[in-house]
């Protein structure tokens, strides 16, 4: 649906300005930054349900960090784990460990592999040097060189052959918190662009029940560009307190964390169409947490079921990766997809520590991993604006080192159709199975694979200034991992599980500039084996230009619950932006976020107590945004 | 030594497409973006040549995306037979060798400031396309644009 709409709106564009001879110059120059947007080259609407977040939306919103995009996500919410990192999780549940979600930055996942997450370290990765943000959401997501997603954030950096600027940007918090951003992106002789981007952050949290969960952040991108050949290398560094970290009674007595990942990819596409696209790239990730109390500590990799007063665990990753896939035009209006994907990883734990009976442990654990992963997706456009996907995967990983192998196939199919009336629908199935990671397998070895599938209808009406989505589906899951605190180790549910889920989404264009955004949806779990969380969500965003002021309004609600007999009130989070233009080379800017100090709060369970808190706090920033 | 040796395989493999790839370095952007650029080029030139077919010496620009999406242009080999240059690039300072009265459209704002051959700028800047010409090369080379261009005209380089 998105492509046919997409090539819709760019072949009236061209048709538009190849019929009117006098069309003026502004009115090309309008349509042409319309078709240079990167996001209508990149969207691929075949892969789930997709939102995406413009250049221009993310700088009215003033979102410098992914956390700000994030939270405004319907059946998600951003969720602060143990640790005081910004985990992105289903609303339903409230894990502190969740292995689903994959990010990308342009071709490059950013992932763990003992944790399976990009959370631990890029929550708040910057994004001063980020055109666009597509979120998909579903878990039909699987051509993009992807492990198994429920959700799949894609994070494309500006070209910098349409940027050839340099950027500054300062933001100051009313407490200690900073950020200084600056990224310079340029095209110069012979094919050749490049972009460097540098980032120095204080984030500072609230103090809650004395714990601490500020960080420090350095973060350094490059990428260069030659032809059709994109090199990239990265670095993101955390220094961090560590929150509640797993100290079993909530109070931890002292602890902190330092973490590193850097990162290099090379792609390209090859041939004359583009069909072929190759992807390698190296991962190297060193992790670091100290944890200390006296009533007892899991240590940040609970390899066993020790409890320690003291633990000290080290953690040295690498992997080397490989994509290859290809496309092939056929009968025309069909185009069948190949592809392969090659992962080499390895991580070595190390663990000191003294356990709550007083006796020193050293624990190591070297933990090697092949994944492998083929596969072929067929994508047919009819003339009755039937557009059909089918695709599947086979993806096997190897654990030589005594875990159990899993191999297994992902199916998926999808439908979408235009009716008359400008009505279309999509229907979408698929089976999956979610590996495990070695933080479970390490903790639990007999722990199986979790397997699921999903039914999702969407029934789309477009009008010439809105649009309104109806969406509901169900989801089945078989073996659900989640951690049993009573035993302290990863289990499988003994009950399958499956809940259905309704949404409405609605845009309305009401000026040249202005936009409102209202999403609502429901969840109703068939079972309550699970702790839940929110069931019900929903969210009312307005953009608009007056002037030279861009204004953002963002509400977010989320339900309460109840746990452990506990009412949780329901989370409302305000966040308000209005950014002033004093000249084209400069802006001031002023945001508030969760305004009226009711974000939801979250459940962190102890061995004898649970606290709650909020994941965000009230904050208001100020920034200054040059270029030059 | 396996992660070394890996790192190796992995260097000579992005060696490997480096080389490959300069072989098949194609068109990057969209045919509807390429279209439109072609479409703004045809615009100005004509609004500037005051013609209905125009000759065009093409510098650091692929010419096959005029010969594919314009009946405006015809390319020429020489620039003193040219109505109008349209250069991306200026390798080997070839711009000095044309004539001094053949107006010339910058496709980066760094050629508008090297060269005083170029009337006007049609180039991308913090991800939006721009359009400026220079009032006082506008007056040299005894151009007159139509109204609707007077919001690009700037009195000076920035």
């Amino acid at each position: 649906m998105g492509k046919t709409f997409k090539k819709l709106v760019l072949s009236l564009l061209t048709m538009t300005c190849s019929t009117q001879a006098d069309e003026s110059i502004s009115a090309l120059l309008e349509k042409y930054e319309k078709a240079g947007k990167l996001e209508y080259k990149t969207v691929q609407e075949g892969e789930g349900h997709v939102i995406v977040f413009s250049r221009k939306d993310l700088d009215r919103m003033q979102a410098y960090t992914l956390k700000d995009v994030l939270k405004t996500i319907k059946f998600y919410h951003l969720y602060s784990d143990r640790y005081g990192n910004n985990i992105f999780n289903y609303s339903l549940l409230f894990s502190h460990y969740i292995t689903t979600v994959r990010l990308f930055i342009n071709n490059h996942e950013v992932s763990t592999l003992i944790t399976r997450t990009p959370f631990s370290l890029w929550d708040n990765i910057p994004l001063d040097n980020i055109d666009h943000i597509e979120i998909y959401l579903g878990e039909s997501a699987i051509k993009f060189g992807n492990e198994y997603a429920s959700v799949l954030i894609k994070l494309y950096t500006k070209e910098p052959e349409k940027e050839n600027a340099t950027n500054l940007r300062l933001t100051k918090d009313m407490k200690k918190g900073y950020a200084v951003s600056i990224f310079d992106a340029r095209q110069t002789k012979g094919g050749i662009s490049y972009m460097i981007m540098l980032n120095q952050s204080k984030i500072d949290r609230k103090t809650l029940d004395r714990l601490s969960r500020d960080k420090r952040i350095n973060y350094g991108y490059f990428q260069f560009r030659y032809h059709d050949v994109l090199i990239e290398a990265a670095q993101m560094k955390k220094k961090s307190d560590i929150f509640l970290a797993t100290s079993l009674d909530n109070d931890l007595d002292a602890g902190n964390e330092d973490a590193q990942h850097r990162y290099f990819s090379i792609s390209t596409n090859l041939f004359s169409d583009k069909s072929l696209k190759l992807n390698f790239s190296f991962d190297d990730i060193r992790y670091r947490a100290y944890e200390r109390d006296e009533n007892g500590v899991l240590g940040c990799v609970p390899n066993s079921r020790l409890i320690f007063k003291l633990s000290d665990t080290e953690i040295r990753e690498t992997s080397h990766n490989f994509f290859i896939q290809k496309s092939f035009d056929y009968r025309e209006n069909n185009q069948l997809f190949l592809a392969a994907i090659y992962k080499n990883r390895e991580a070595l734990i190390d663990k000191k520590g003294v356990l709550i009976t007083n006796s020193p442990v050293f624990i190591k654990n070297h933990v090697y991993e092949d994944y492998l992963s083929f596969l072929v997706q067929n994508e047919t456009r009819l003339k009755n604006n039937m557009f059909i996907v089918v695709g599947m995967r086979y993806d096997r990983y190897d654990r030589p080192s005594g875990f159990k192998d899993m191999n297994g196939f992902m199916l998926k199919a999808e439908i979408v159709q235009k009716l008359k009336y400008d009505i279309y629908y999509k229907i979408f199935g698929g089976s999956f199975f979610v590996p495990t990671s070695f933080m479970e397998v390490l903790n639990n070895p007999n722990l199986r694979k979790q397997k699921n599938k999903l039914i999702t209808v969407e029934l789309e009406k477009r009008y010439r200034k809105s649009d309104v989505i109806f969406a509901f589906g169900k989801t089945y899951i078989q073996n659900g991992v989640y951690f049993d605190v009573s035993s302290l180790s990863f289990r499988n549910l003994d009950e399958d599980v499956d809940f259905t889920f309704y949404s409405v989404y609605a845009k309305f264009k009401f000026s040249d500039t202005g936009k409102i955004l209202i999403d609502a949806f429901k969840i109703d779990p068939s079972e309550t084996v699970l702790p839940f969380s929110s069931r019900e969500g929903a969210g009312l965003h307005v953009f608009e230009n007056i002037g030279k002021i861009d204004f953002y309004f963002g509400l977010i609600y989320r339900s309460g619950f109840k746990f452990n007999n506990v009412s949780i009130d329901d989370g409302v989070d305000l966040t308000l932006s209005a950014r002033y233009r004093v000249n084209d080379k400069l802006y001031i800017g002023i945001r508030g976020e969760n305004l009226l100090d009711k974000s939801l709060k979250i459940p962190y369970v102890g061995i004898s107590n649970v606290k709650f808190y909020p994941t965000l706090d009230k904050k208001i920033y100020i920034s200054l945004v040059s270029s030059f | 030594m396996k992660s070394c040796i890996k790192n190796i395989i992995s260097l000579v493999l992005v060696v490997f497409l480096l080389a490959f790839t300069k072989v098949y370095a194609q068109i990057e952007k969209l045919p509807e973006e390429i279209q439109l650029e072609v479409k703004i080029l045809e615009k100005i030139s004509i609004d500037i040549s005051k013609k209905d077919k125009v000759n065009v010496f093409v510098l650091g620009y692929n010419p096959k995306y005029l010969r594919k999406y314009s009946k405006v242009f015809k390319i020429v080999q020489d620039c003193s037979i040219a109505d109008i240059i349209i250069a991306k690039e200026n390798d080997d300072n070839i711009l000095a060798q044309c004539p001094r009265n053949v107006p010339g459209i910058a496709l980066n704002y760094a050629l508008l400031k090297e060269d005083e051959i170029f009337i006007g700028a049609l180039f991308w800047y913090k991800g939006r396309p721009n359009l400026v010409f220079i009032k006082s090369r506008l007056e040299k080379f005894r151009i007159n644009l139509p109204k609707s261009y007077s919001k690009f005209i700037e009195e000076r380089i920035w």
